[in-house]
């Protein structure tokens, strides 16, 4: 019998699960995905010209956003979509966006502009642009992001084509810094793990999160539950929370192309993934009651499944370390060459290739292929480190409470832009 | 029809910069490195649904104290496993798409009202209205209500 077993009883039964949860999630991503594009991805195209588009506002809450905003307004004022505002909201910047804004304002009738200049947090400053904005469908876009020519149109199509019930749609955020090995990884990572995660989620009818990145809301459905979260440090996972438990129905389109920056440094993703990580923490600690109500069924697979996912990685790494601390010979330390390791690899594989293929419709990222080995041979060890390290943060901000704001991490080699 | 529409050119959208060539070429050693690892996942899985006892996967089969036949009736239970997920994720859309597809189970909302807004106990109506208006406005103090006065109000 092996030491582990001796020291730690039922230690089988947790490297068992270890294995088997990863490799079972898996299959099931794997399942929803191929549902969904047999089933799902074939919505009819939409004739544009034969729809009255009602008015929209963009919201684009801004902290500390001098280098990208321009870029970001140059592209919105560039929609053809014919009834717009865009109002921008600078979040207390301590750099040169309030004066950029300022600036714009003068220059642009078309823009509106709300200068806050205390520090509140994303959420607080999407509040102000939804109390502001003059329209009932609202496209929440981040200040780095560049949204395509087509994305408000299938956004918004949504709400009118049987879309009574309908409180947002979340678009499909695609990656421009691709010069980099962590900005390919993360390319993969978007496209294959979860895309194909956000998919299954839409064949289950209740999803973990919106992309805060672009995303359209119903402002009826907001004031329904009462705007976003300002404690939340992720104002997109606890909003969706908030309006899935209202009934109100969240949609994916992967045709609504928005065009994001990624950190390129590891301290860059450490950040920006505890603050995800710590997210949906938060979220979860939350909304705990949805599992005492029978109406809130539907959403409970996506809660536990959060929950699980939690336990795994405080369980993987307990079972990594007593591995360790136990083994007899240095090959008993190589875990990538073991069965079990294998066949997690070996399912990674499948559906990296699948996703990616799946994906690969919507932009063209097959050549990126070559970057794919990295998630199932290191990377993903990343992100079971980042869950880990935010379940403290998660508690103790639930405990402070408070306004959540947060910097965006660094978007890598925006400055080197051709 | 769908238009034919001027979409975004890729061009215009990516961020060009070159890498260091050493960081690059780095990259690529250790993707090699990454890629002939999953090759051994990849050719350990075949070889066993194939049969075949190669010298390399046979010394991994050997390490991992399994055999052919024990491999292949794992990857059976992984695909009875994918083919259960496949038919109830089918079931469960098919049920929805039977039961709820043709109702409209809520009237399409009204639109947002002032009042609605101001029923959020935010803002006044005075400051809905005028921000409302405002073209360009400024605050130096956050002009909503604090989240924890609104919690205990």
């Amino acid at each position: 019998m092996n030491m582990q077993h001796v020291l730690i009883p039922g230690f089988e039964k947790l490297a068992s699960f270890v294995f088997w949860y990863p490799f079972i999630m898996s299959l099931f991503w794997i399942a929803g995905t191929l549902i969904y594009i047999r089933y799902r991805d074939r919505d009819p195209k939409v004739d544009f010209s034969a729809v009255d588009w009602p008015l929209v506002s963009f919201l684009v809450p801004c902290y500390n956003e001098e280098e990208t905003i321009e870029e970001t307004l140059k592209h919105l004022l560039a929609l053809d979509y014919p009834s717009k505002e865009i109002i921008l909201i600078n979040d207390g910047s301590t750099d040169g966006t309030a004066d950029i804004l300022k600036e714009i304002s003068r220059n642009h009738p078309e823009v509106r502009v709300i200068q806050l200049y205390e520090n509140k947090g994303k959420a607080n400053a999407l509040h102000l642009g939804a109390h502001a904005s003059k329209a009932e469908f609202l496209i929440c876009l981040d200040s780095d992001a560049i949204l395509d020519q087509d994305a408000p149109y299938y956004l918004i199509h949504h709400f009118l084509h049987k879309g009574e019930r309908l409180g947002a749609v979340t678009g499909n955020p695609r990656i421009r810094n691709r010069n980099t090995l962590l900005s390919r990884i993360q390319l993969v990572e978007y496209s294959s793990i979860i895309g194909s995660i956000k998919r299954t989620q839409r064949i289950l009818g209740k999803v973990m999160t919106v992309s805060g990145v672009v995303v359209a809301f119903r402002k009826k459905a907001l004031v329904d539950v009462g705007l976003w979260d300002r404690d939340m440090i992720t104002e997109d996972i606890a909003v969706s929370w908030k309006l899935q438990q209202r009934f109100w129905d969240i949609r994916y389109e992967p045709r609504a192309l928005c065009w994001m920056l990624v950190p390129e440094t590891l301290k860059g993703i450490w950040k920006q993934r505890v603050r995800w990580a710590q997210g949906g923490q938060e979220v979860m600690l939350r909304h705990w009651k949805v599992l005492l109500k029978w109406k809130q069924r539907r959403i409970w697979i996506v809660y536990l499944e959060q929950w699980i996912s939690t336990f795994w990685s405080f369980a993987w790494l307990f079972v990594t370390l007593m591995l360790l601390v136990t083994a007899s010979s240095p090959q008993d330390m190589l875990f990538w060459f073991t069965f079990t390791s294998f066949s997690l690899v070996f399912m990674s594989l499948i559906q990296l290739f699948i996703a990616l293929k799946i994906d690969s419709k919507y932009d063209n990222v097959k050549r990126y292929y070559v970057w794919a080995a990295w998630y199932p041979a290191l990377y993903w060890i990343v992100n079971t480190v980042v869950v880990i390290s935010a379940f403290p943060r998660a508690i103790r901000s639930r405990v402070k409470g408070g306004y959540a704001t947060w910097s965006s991490p660094d978007r890598g080699l925006t400055k080197s832009k051709s | 029809m769908e238009q034919s529409r001027p979409r975004l050119n890729e061009e215009q959208i990516m961020i060009q910069a070159k890498q260091p060539l050493a960081r690059l070429v780095i990259s690529i050693i250790i993707s090699s490195v990454f890629w002939l690892y999953c090759a051994i996942v990849l050719w350990f899985f075949l070889s066993a649904v194939i049969g075949v006892n190669d010298r390399y996967s046979g010394v991994l089969k050997i390490a991992f104290k399994t055999t052919n036949g024990e491999i292949r009736t794992f990857l059976v239970i992984g695909l009875a496993i994918f083919c259960f997920f496949f038919l109830a994720l089918f079931l469960w859309r098919f049920y929805n798409k039977k039961r709820f597809g043709s109702l409209n189970r809520r009237k399409e909302p009204a639109y947002t009202s002032i009042k609605d807004l101001e029923r959020l106990e935010l803002l006044s109506k005075k400051q809905i209205q005028e921000l409302q208006r405002a073209h360009y406005i400024e605050f130096n103090v956050n002009p909503l209500k604090h989240t924890e006065e609104r919690k205990h109000a």
